[in-house]
């Protein structure tokens, strides 16, 4: 299964090859080119990770209801994201942008600003990426292989191919993977229809088990103090994995407009998977499995292992390995052009060529991905779980800029500096402030700090038991000092960044007319750059990508 | 505002606060029953969600296609 895998992952490079793959929007967007079906694989595998896979469910297991958000996250995600997403495309494709720092920097003509984008989406993916690696490693505990060799090759093999092949690597796996999701779920349906009591009988005993534990927190439905928390979990989660690198990495790489609008149409279909797998965890609780020793993450794998039959687990943990592959893939190339773009390019050598964007762009990825493997092997995976935690709040600070953006650039560049730092650190302090609770009788304080997201509206003063998603808070506080900041610097009349774009940016779609204005001004593109533009119009071609109209190089 | 902006077709944008908003009414489906194929409400309703996700998402961009906004 591997094998076929890695094969496939070489195959990729040659797959749709480009005349030159040294121009980063080929390497690291697939050309810009990906139509419905690529694009649907590309964003599920972004999307639906190995992680959530074995996550979400082993939450589900543990605590009940409050594991189940992912499934409104997902639900109102889409919605929340279908206009800005679709004007982010037509913006980035005009001016040729990989990343959302170079959106940010060319809309509020502020370097400072899209550097600290720029570092907060590399700071935010690094943890994302480590934690695909703790889905594997869930996998091979139960296989019973030695975690560290076994991630080791794991890791080889997503390094090469996505060294050779770029975007196009993680988009033609991800085809394997959502063939063997879809198919471990069935596997898990058919168990479920054929054990005896059914659903019914699942959730009796799982109920049974949430009412004898002593922890309060667990149970088949929220307390009244959880449901905000749960909500703005739900949403916050939406909105910050919106501005991951990751998923509009993957939403760049689109062909068209509508080819993102169908996507987004479609995925929520996806959620239905993912709400089937959420329950497998009552499934888990059901059958009476045991995960090993205090690791969760290990219930779907132990789930697989002991009520399917072996060649059928053998496919569930071949679904959760490659499930982890492509994500990592595809989140490390978006971490790497992040450093490349916004980075590399304007304070280590303003005259990096295309080809040479691309191979700092093809190493960074080789490192980023190194890093988090020696976290996981050197550290260990509780410390990027909690990284994790952080990466959700923090990346969600870049939303005034990165999607208030899209839409107007009323607030201030200065403001907007301000409440991104002022929302990243009382994040932080918010997250500090958790303690971890559980224990044998559910009311020990296991960890002084760091121990969730659900922050207790009790230190606000307020006389409630009730909890919410820090990420939300902390977005309200950059908003709030964003809002503040945009009426004090306007009174004090200082000036505004220059904006770089123009109204029918956003709305601009494959095959209008339209000037690369900002890749002349980043890049000084030379005259024939100009002649090649013009000698394609006057052949009324439709106007391809940004890169493949690139003279060779 | 766009001058590909037509202001009778954006209405139709409207209709994705529908699954938002359902989803945002968590006191409303925090309930055990009416049980589903012994699926209790809290999880069928939200798994409803996700299929009316689609269908709103769907009709919008059908009805919408020429606009650009």
């Amino acid at each position: 299964m591997f094998l076929l895998v890695t094969v496939m992952g070489f195959a990729a490079a040659r797959w749709r090859r480009p005349e030159t793959i040294h121009t980063l929007a080929e390497w690291g967007l697939g050309g810009r080119a990906f139509g419905n079906w690529v694009t649907f694989f590309l964003l599920s595998g972004d999307v639906y990770t190995a992680y959530t896979f074995v996550a979400v469910p082993a939450l589900v297991y543990g605590v009940g209801a409050g594991g189940f958000f992912a499934v409104p996250f997902m639900v109102t995600m889409y919605p929340m994201l279908f206009r800005p997403l679709v004007r982010f495309w037509s913006v980035s494709h005009v001016h040729g942008f990989v990343t959302p720092a170079e959106f940010v920097r060319a809309r509020f003509g502020s370097p400072v600003l899209s550097l600290l984008i720029a570092v907060t989406g590399i700071v935010a993916t690094m943890p994302y990426i480590a934690l695909q690696l703790v889905g594997i490693e869930a996998v091979f505990k139960v296989m019973g292989l030695p975690g560290d060799w076994s991630l080791t090759i794991a890791f080889l093999v997503l390094a090469l191919f996505t060294f050779n092949s770029g975007l196009r690597a993680p988009a033609l796996i991800s085809i394997v993977k959502d063939a063997l999701i879809l198919w471990v779920v069935l596997a898990a349906l058919v168990l479920v229809a054929t054990q005896g009591s059914g659903w019914g009988g699942v959730f009796h005993l799982a109920g049974a088990k949430f009412a004898a534990s002593p922890s309060t927190t667990d149970g088949l439905l929220l307390l009244p103090t959880q449901q905000l928390n749960y909500l703005t979990l739900a949403i916050g989660s939406g909105a910050a994995l919106f501005l991951y690198p990751h998923m509009l990495t993957g939403v760049l790489a689109a062909r068209n407009r509508a080819t993102i609008r169908r996507n987004l149409a479609a995925m929520p279909l996806y959620t239905f998977v993912l709400g089937a797998l959420a329950l497998l965890g009552f499934v888990a609780i059901s059958a009476g499995v045991k995960p090993i020793g205090k690791d969760t993450t290990t219930v779907i794998p132990m789930l697989m292992a002991t009520e399917f039959p072996r060649w059928c687990a053998g496919l569930g943990y071949a679904a959760i390995g490659v499930g982890a592959l492509v994500p990592a893939a595809i989140m490390s190339i978006a971490a790497a052009n992040m450093f490349t773009r916004n980075i590399y390019r304007p304070y280590i050598r303003p005259d990096a060529t295309e080809k040479q964007e691309t191979r700092v762009s093809k190493y960074t990825s080789l490192l980023v991905k190194l890093g988090a493997v020696l976290v996981i092997l050197l550290i260990n995976a509780q410390f990027a779980i909690d990284l994790q935690l952080i990466g959700g709040v923090i990346i969600l600070q870049t939303l005034p800029a990165v999607a208030i953006g899209l839409y107007t650039r009323w607030l201030h560049r200065g403001a907007l500096i301000t409440g991104l730092v002022a929302g990243l650190l009382s994040g932080v302090v918010m997250l500090y402030q958790v303690p971890q609770i559980g224990g044998p009788d559910g009311k020990t304080v296991l960890r002084e700090h760091f121990g969730g997201s659900a922050w207790p509206l009790s230190h606000l003063g307020l006389d409630t038991r009730a909890t919410a998603y820090v990420g939300v808070l902390a977005l309200a506080v950059n908003l709030l000092v964003a809002i503040v900041g945009t009426l004090l610097l306007r009174q004090l009349r200082v000036p505004y960044g220059p904006d770089a774009t123009r109204p029918h940016d956003y709305v601009a779609d494959e095959g209008d007319r339209q000037l690369h204005r900002m890749t002349e001004i980043l890049d000084g593109e030379s005259v024939h750059h100009h002649q090649a533009e013009h000698q394609q119009h006057a052949g009324h071609q439709p106007v391809a990508t940004h890169a493949a109209r690139r003279p060779g190089h | 505002m766009d001058a590909t902006d037509r202001p009778d077709a954006r209405g139709w944008y409207w209709l994705l606060w529908v699954p938002i908003g359902l989803a945002s009414l968590v006191p409303m489906f925090n309930r055990l029953t009416p049980a589903l194929f012994g699926i209790p409400f809290f999880y069928w309703w939200q798994m409803g969600l996700a299929a009316l996700s689609t269908l709103t998402l769907s009709v919008v961009h059908l009805a919408t296609k020429k606009e650009r906004v």
